[in-house]
C-alpha cells in the first residue's frame, strides 16, 4: 500500500515536472534568428549549433563546424571573413576562427564571460569582438587578445571601423570612438593582474536608448538608429549630433542597419514602416512612411533598382526613392534576418531550419536554396 | 490570451517596481512576490481555515460514525460526505484553490522574468511591444521615473547572481559551482511543510503529509538549481512571505520541528 502511495506520488510530481517544463521550455529554444555574411563565392551562416559555409552558385555546403554538434554551443552572429579565417562567436562565450575553406577549427579564444551576440569586425588585423559582458575583446589573428574595453553594459551591435577609430554602439546607450593604436601606457593593470585592459576612448555620446542595430559609417558620419525610435547621426571626428530623426515620435524602434543610396537613407522599425530621409540634413525625403503590412527587424539590402526588405510575415519587397514598392516574393516563415546582395541575387535567411539561407532574383524566382540535413 | 492576461501585466508591474525601487531586478521581484501573496491572502486564509476544518472532521464523532456505517458503501459514503461538509460549512475546494491560482502565477512569472531580461535578441524583440503605453504615462507622472524604454537593458545582478541565469557559487579549489541558492529553497521549502502541517488522526492522511514533506522540498530545490535564479528567488520569497503568513495566522506548529519521542508500547498483561 506504501508502495503504491509512494509511486502515485511520484507520478503526480513526474507530471507536474513535465507540466511544468513543456510551459517553460519554449523560453529555451532558439533565442535569435541566423545571422550570415557573404564573401567570394560562399556565404557563411551561423544558426543555433552549426554554423555553415555555403556555396553561392548553387546553395551546397561546402562545409559545417563543428563536426560533432554540441547543443550548448549556440551561435547566431553573422560570421566574418579575413585572410582565410571565418570568425564567429557563440554564446558558450567562445570566439571562433575557422579556416575558410574547410571549416577546421583554428583557434578558440575563451576568455569573455558571457555571450557574443554581435558579429566581429576586422581592421588593420586586428579582430574586435563585443560581448554581452561588457567588454570589446582586440585580438590578433592568431587568437591572442591584445586588450580589452569594458563599456557599462552588454553589447549587441557589430563596431565599425575607419582609418584611425574603432566605433561601438553599446547597450549602455552610448556610442565610443576608441582609437585603433594604443601603447602600453594606455593599459591598465586588471583586477586579475593582467595588463590588457584599456579606458582611454576618444570621445563618448550618449543616445539615452539601448542600441540594437548595426551603426553604419559613411563620409565621415556615424549613422545610428536606437530602440526608442530615433535615427541619429553622428559626426565621426568629434562624436557631436548632426541630427536625429524620430518622425515626430512615431517612429517605433529600429533593429535593422540603415542602407544609404543615393545620397538617401533608408530604414524600417517594427511597426513595418518604411522611412527614407536625407543624408545631409534629417529631413524627410518622403512625407509620409511606407507601410509594409508586416514587422521588419532586419536590416534592408541596397539592389540595382532599390531597397529590399522582409516582414516577419515573410513578405520580400523592393522599394525605390520614388516610393514605388514591388512585391518580389512570400514566405511562409518570419524573415529577421538582414538580406543580403550577391551576383544578382538577393540572399535571405528566414527563421526555419527547413530552409536556411534562400537565394531570389529580383523577379521573385528562388535560384536556388540550402536546407540543412537533419 | 495568456500572454494579455498574465504575461504582459506581470512584465508591467515587474518594470514599474524596477524602476520605482532605483532599478534592482532581485529587488523587483521580491516585492512582486510580497504584492502577489498580499492579493491572495484572502483566498490563503480561507485555505487555511479549510485544511484545519477538514482535519478536525476526521475526528468528528459523527464524521467517524457515518464512515463505520458506510464502511461497505463507497458510493453512499462519498453522498453522505457531501452531506457532511454542507451541513458543516466546509468547502473542500478551498483548501486547493490558492495552490491551483499559484501553478500559473509561477509559470507566468518565470516566463514574464526571462522576457522582461531580454538576455537574447527574440526576447528583446518580443519584450518591447509588450510594454504598454499605459506604463509609458504613469511614468510620466511620477517624477524621479523613467522612461520605460530607457531601462533596458536591465540590470540583472542581485547579490552574486545574474537573474537571467541559474545561479551558482564558484569557489577556488572546487571545479563545480555550488547552487546555494537552490538548497536554501528546498530548506524553506521543508521548514514551511514542517512548521504548517498539523498530523490528524487519520494514518494514511499523515503518511502522505510526511512524503509531500520530502518530495515537494525536494522538487522545489530541483526547479530552483535548473531554471533562472530570478525564479528561484521568487521561491525563496514566497516560501518565507507563507511561513510568516502561517505566523500571522497563528497556524504555526514549532513542534513539528522537533524530533518525535518514542513512545514505548506497554503490552497488555505487563
Amino acid at each position: 500500500m506504501k508502495l503504491k502511495k509512494n509511486i502515485s506520488l511520484l507520478l503526480i510530481i513526474s507530471i507536474a515536472v513535465l507540466l511544468f517544463n513543456s510551459c517553460t521550455s519554449r523560453v529555451g529554444a532558439a533565442t535569435s534568428w541566423p545571422g550570415f555574411s557573404v564573401d567570394g563565392e560562399s556565404a557563411y551562416l551561423s544558426f543555433g549549433a552549426e554554423t555553415y559555409a555555403i556555396n553561392l552558385k548553387n546553395g551546397s555546403l561546402n562545409w559545417k563546424y563543428p563536426s560533432e554538434v554540441d547543443r550548448s554551443r549556440q551561435a547566431y552572429s553573422a560570421p566574418k571573413v579575413i585572410d582565410g579565417l571565418v570568425v564567429f562567436g557563440d554564446y558558450a562565450n567562445h570566439l571562433v576562427a575557422a579556416d575558410a575553406s574547410s571549416g577546421t577549427e583554428k583557434w578558440i579564444y575563451a576568455g569573455a564571460e558571457d555571450r557574443y551576440i554581435a558579429s566581429v569586425e576586422v581592421a588593420q588585423g586586428v579582430v574586435y569582438a563585443p560581448n554581452t559582458d561588457g567588454y570589446i575583446y582586440a585580438l590578433d589573428l592568431e587568437g591572442d587578445l591584445l586588450w580589452k574595453f569594458l563599456v557599462d553594459g552588454p553589447n549587441w551591435t557589430k563596431p565599425i571601423v575607419d582609418d584611425t577609430y574603432l566605433f561601438v554602439a553599446s547597450m549602455d546607450h552610448s556610442l565610443y570612438a576608441i582609437s585603433q593604436a594604443f601603447t602600453a601606457s594606455d593599459l591598465e593593470l586588471a583586477k586579475n593582474g593582467t595588463k590588457t585592459l584599456r579606458t582611454d576612448y576618444e570621445w563618448k555620446t550618449d543616445l539615452e536608448m539601448a542600441i540594437v542595430a548595426d551603426p553604419v559609417l559613411e563620409d565621415g558620419v556615424i549613422y545610428v538608429p536606437t530602440i526608442e525610435g530615433k535615427l541619429f547621426a553622428i559626426e565621426a571626428a568629434s562624436g557631436s549630433v548632426i541630427w536625429s530623426f524620430d518622425n515626430d515620435g512615431k517612429l517605433g524602434a529600429v533593429w535593422g542597419s540603415p542602407v544609404i543610396s543615393n545620397e538617401i537613407i533608408f530604414f524600417a522599425d517594427v511597426n513595418g514602416d518604411v522611412y527614407t530621409v536625407e543624408k545631409d540634413s534629417g529631413k524627410p525625403h518622403w512625407p509620409s512612411a511606407f507601410n509594409a503590412g508586416g514587422k521588419i527587424v532586419g536590416g534592408g539590402v541596397l539592389t540595382p533598382d532599390g531597397v529590399v526588405f522582409a516582414t516577419d510575415e515573410g513578405k520580400l519587397f523592393l522599394i525605390n526613392s520614388e516610393k514605388e514598392p514591388k512585391t518580389i516574393t512570400t514566405f511562409d516563415n518570419a524573415v529577421y534576418s538582414p538580406l543580403n546582395y550577391s551576383g544578382d541575387n538577393i540572399l535571405v535567411s528566414p527563421a526555419s531550419e527547413e530552409g536556411l539561407l534562400a537565394a531570389f532574383n529580383a523577379e521573385g524566382f528562388e535560384t536556388w536554396s540550402f536546407v540543412p540535413e537533419e | 490570451m495568456w500572454e494579455s492576461l498574465i504575461i504582459e501585466p506581470f512584465i508591467n508591474a515587474l518594470l514599474f517596481i524596477y524602476d520605482l525601487i532605483g532599478q534592482n531586478f532581485g529587488w523587483a521581484i521580491i516585492l512582486f512576490t510580497l504584492i502577489i501573496k498580499l492579493v491572495t491572502w484572502p483566498l490563503m486564509s480561507k485555505q487555511i481555515k479549510s485544511s484545519m476544518a477538514l482535519q478536525k472532521m476526521q475526528s468528528d464523532p459523527d464524521w467517524v460514525a457515518i464512515q463505520k456505517k458506510y464502511k461497505n458503501d463507497k458510493d453512499k459514503l462519498a453522498q453522505e460526505q457531501m452531506k457532511f461538509y454542507k451541513e458543516k460549512g466546509i468547502s473542500p475546494f478551498a483548501s486547493c484553490l490558492p495552490t491551483l491560482i499559484q501553478f500559473p502565477v509561477i509559470i507566468g512569472l518565470y516566463q514574464s522574468i526571462i522576457q522582461t531580461m531580454g538576455n537574447a535578441p527574440l526576447q528583446m524583440l518580443n519584450l518591447i511591444p509588450k510594454i504598454s503605453p499605459w506604463l509609458t504615462g504613469i511614468f510620466s507622472f511620477i517624477p524621479g521615473l523613467s522612461d520605460p524604454l530607457s531601462l533596458i537593458p536591465l540590470n540583472s545582478q542581485f547579490l552574486w547572481m545574474d537573474i537571467g541565469r541559474p545561479e551558482r557559487i564558484l569557489i577556488p579549489g572546487i571545479s563545480f559551482g555550488i547552487p546555494l541558492l537552490a538548497i536554501i529553497v528546498a530548506l524553506t521549502s521543508f521548514l514551511q511543510t514542517k512548521l504548517i502541517a498539523s498530523p490528524t488522526g487519520d494514518a494514511q492522511s499523515n503518511q502522505m503529509t510526511g512524503m509531500m514533506n520530502i518530495y515537494m522540498p525536494l522538487l522545489m530545490g530541483w526547479f530552483a538549481y535548473s531554471l533562472a535564479s530570478g525564479l528561484a528567488l521568487y521561491f525563496l520569497a514566497s516560501n518565507l512571505f507563507s511561513i510568516i503568513q502561517y505566523a500571522v495566522l497563528g497556524r504555526f506548529n514549532f513542534e513539528n520541528l522537533l524530533p518525535k519521542k518514542k513512545i514505548d508500547v506497554i503490552k497488555k498483561g505487563e
